[in-house]
């Protein structure tokens, strides 16, 4: 099962291989999408026995990245600019509807495992400030409201 | 019933728009149906705007007096005495700046590599294979483009440089990771003309002799970098990209990297060691990446919309780019506006345009209740502008001014914003973003978050403290090893000022 996985991330990320060794950051990332946002001990350990490099590498990569981890924390990953564009367009009130929402503070798991609150830096979609993202997902031209309403989502399953 | 308010230049210069929006603003806000016009043959009015509700012309200095104007003149449809205006001087011819579109020149044009032939594309990529390497380093030279990553070092001449080198194999990177805050420039690019951008990179690669190049794009647009890879499949159906191009013998691949959610990434030396497989840790430079860079192989890094406009320079020459900019910044620049902005947009305009145009013009100012109080210009590691110092022309020369270009990132900031909250806002950022490798910058960013922090919690700014910062940012400025730990300095003192002259509390 992990191999077949880590079989599958290898093959494609040399697909796009110039050089011999340039495609180790896609190593991970096609980890993560093997493995639905994460990449656990025993594939980076696996990958770096196939690759024939030592399993540090690619443990660097995996905890250097903001958007790479070893392991999967919650159901949802909740990524919310706190840049300044986002900051003074109301991003301050988000952040704040956040934090009482789930009752956690960033970096934190909610008691049912079901999101992870991290702060980002800007998304590059300032042009409809407040942003955040959920699992990849970006929600935009965010209002309390909102933000409410996509929590409540998520929590009854209508996104996955 | 009917508003119209002035927005000849001069009005719009003044904030017009600004107040056009608000009073839509306000019609919201108390359920009133009005019609708010902007109207260019209004004229206007000395020290301030010029407004006219059913006949009457009023004159209205800020929000509060529009608001004070919407509820006696709009809703309890009364004559304002107090806003009265006895003269109407005729509208103002004075120009603003227009938008000139080079790298937008293709913006919501095409759908697919057929669209982007119909309109000219891939044209300079074949007038270049037929010229000289060194004809196109004299073109881009001449042309006087600079990088519009944020440093703004001449293109030709690092071209140059790289062209000059011998080696077995020499690459060329496009710098797609885009993080510094408030900018989102190159992400429209590549959403609007990734063609564009594949035929600046094949014409870079060929002019300083590198087969092999990569797009490294920030892992937060894996969903735009869909429409790249897309237009980078059709440009090799096409021949524009992989072997013996147009039948000319050069051959280039072209591949994507996506990165992993790093602001230091951006940073050239950084950008190479993440593809070589590395935390993005920025290298000690000299060596320069044009002599020792991917791979200890030359190297040429460029921003997007730098390689966006080779294109246009090689098929309309340098003497046409010229004619737009100034002598030192040549050509045109996007500028993101964002933040409080009532338009958060991409605008396209030649250096040495103000920035209050930019503002004004095209920002239409800050929506909502709340007054401009300044902008920060140029991304988080720019400068913070007080709205007193909004005629300073934009381009490379500004910095000498205190107003950093950057990434042209304009950031619109209302007066609801305190400058501690500020200031911890933006060395949060520096301290979780550095990449930790040189001490000033590791402990530098730690040590201004403890004290800004410090003062948050005792809710109150402390003068010798403020010292201690002024002097910790610039051993970093000139101590650091990269641009990050360098650039602090940059937001954080011109803040500091402006807190010194009163214009943020
Ligand atoms: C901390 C830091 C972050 C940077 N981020 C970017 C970026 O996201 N995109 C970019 O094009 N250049 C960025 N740069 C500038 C690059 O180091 C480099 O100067 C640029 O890519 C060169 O291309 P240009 O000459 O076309 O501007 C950054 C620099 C620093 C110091
Ligand atoms: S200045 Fe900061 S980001 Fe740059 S190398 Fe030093 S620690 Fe890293
Ligand atoms: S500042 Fe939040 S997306 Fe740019």
């Amino acid at each position: 099962m992990v191999e077949e996985k880590v079989r599958n991330a290898l093959e494609k990320a040399k697909e796009k291989a110039l050089e011999e060794k340039d495609y180790i950051m896609e190593v991970v990332r096609c980890l993560h999408e093997q493995f639905g946002g994460y990449a656990p001990p025993e594939a980076l350990e696996l990958a770096a026995q196939f690759l024939e490099v030592s399993p540090s590498k690619l443990y660097e990569i995996a905890t250097f990245y903001s958007l790479y981890t070893l392991r999967k924390e919650a159901k949802h990953v909740i990524r919310v600019c706190t840049s300044l564009p986002c900051h003074v367009a109301g991003g301050r009130e988000i952040i704040e509807t956040l934090k009482k929402e789930l009752n956690i503070d960033f970096g934190q798991v909610t008691p049912d495992g079901m999101f992870k609150l991290e702060e980002v830096g800007c998304l590059g979609r300032c042009d409809t400030s407040p942003n955040m993202m959920v699992d990849g997902t970006l929600y935009k031209d965010l209002t309390s409201e909102k933000v409410t309403a996509i929590l409540e989502a998520y929590r009854k399953g209508v996104i996955e | 019933m009917k508003i119209k308010v002035a927005a000849d230049p001069k009005s719009v210069l003044e904030g017009s728009l600004e107040i056009a929006n608000y009073f839509g603003y306000l019609s919201g806000v108390h359920h009133v149906q009005v019609d708010v016009e902007r109207d260019a043959n209004l004229g206007n009015c000395v020290g301030g705007i010029l407004v006219d509700i059913n006949g009457e012309k009023y004159k209205v200095r800020d929000k509060k007096e529009a608001a004070m104007l919407f509820v006696q003149g709009v809703i309890l449809r009364k004559k304002v005495k107090d806003l009265a205006v006895k003269k109407v001087l005729p509208p103002e011819e004075s120009r603003i700046t227009p938008e000139v579109l080079i790298v937008k020149r293709n913006f919501g044009k095409y759908r697919d590599i057929d669209g982007y032939i119909f309109l000219g594309g891939y044209e300079a990529l074949k007038k270049a294979l037929k010229m000289k390497p060194e004809e196109i380093v004299e073109e881009v030279k001449n042309s006087g483009l600079r990088g519009r990553g944020g440093a703004g070092f001449p293109t030709g001449l690092k071209w140059e440089s790289a062209l000059k080198e011998k080696a077995s194999e020499k690459f060329v990177v496009c710098n797609a990771d885009e993080g510094e805050p408030g900018t989102f420039k190159d992400r429209m690019i590549i959403e609007e003309d990734p063609h564009a951008l594949i035929e600046g990179i094949a014409i870079s690669a060929y002019t300083v002799g590198a087969n092999k190049g990569y797009i490294y794009i920030r892992g937060e647009y894996s969903d735009v970098a869909e429409n790249l890879k897309r237009a980078m499949e059709e440009a090799y159906d096409r021949g524009f990209l992989g072997e013996d191009i147009l039948g000319s013998g050069f051959d280039f691949e072209l591949v994507l990297r996506f990165g992993g959610g790093s602001y230091i990434a951006g940073e050239e030396t950084a950008l190479l060691e993440s593809i070589e497989g590395r935390a993005a840790r920025s290298r000690f430079k000299p060596p320069y990446p044009t002599q020792k860079g991917l791979f200890g192989k030359p190297t040429v890094v460029n921003n997007v919309e730098t390689l966006v406009k080779v294109p246009w320079i090689i098929l309309n020459g340098a003497e046409e780019y010229r004619k737009y900019g100034t002598e030192s910044s040549p050509g045109t620049k996007l500028f993101s506006i964002c933040g409080k902005a009532n338009k958060k947009v991409v605008v396209e305009l030649p250096l040495g345009v103000t920035l209050r145009e930019i503002v004004y013009a095209y920002g239409e100012g800050i929506y909502g209740e709340g007054e401009l109080a300044m902008v920060q210009t140029g991304g988080k590691a720019g400068t913070f502008v007080s709205k007193e110092k909004l005629d300073v022309k934009l381009d490379f020369d500004a910095i000498k001014e205190g107003v950093s270009l950057g990434s042209g990132a304009i950031t619109l900031i209302d007066d609801k914003s305190r400058f501690l909250d500020i200031a911890l806002n933006v060395i949060e950022f520096f301290e979780h973003e550095s990449c930790g490798k040189c001490v000033p910058c590791r402990e530098g960013t730690f040590l201004v978050r403890k004290i800004i922090s410090k003062m948050v919690e005792e809710g109150k700014v402390d003068c010798d403290a403020l010292q201690e910062i002024e002097r910790i940012v610039l051993i970093m400025k000139d101590s650091s090893l990269c641009g990050l730990g360098q650039s602090v300095h940059n937001p954080i003192i011109s803040l500091i000022r402006m807190l010194e002259r009163g214009e943020v509390a």
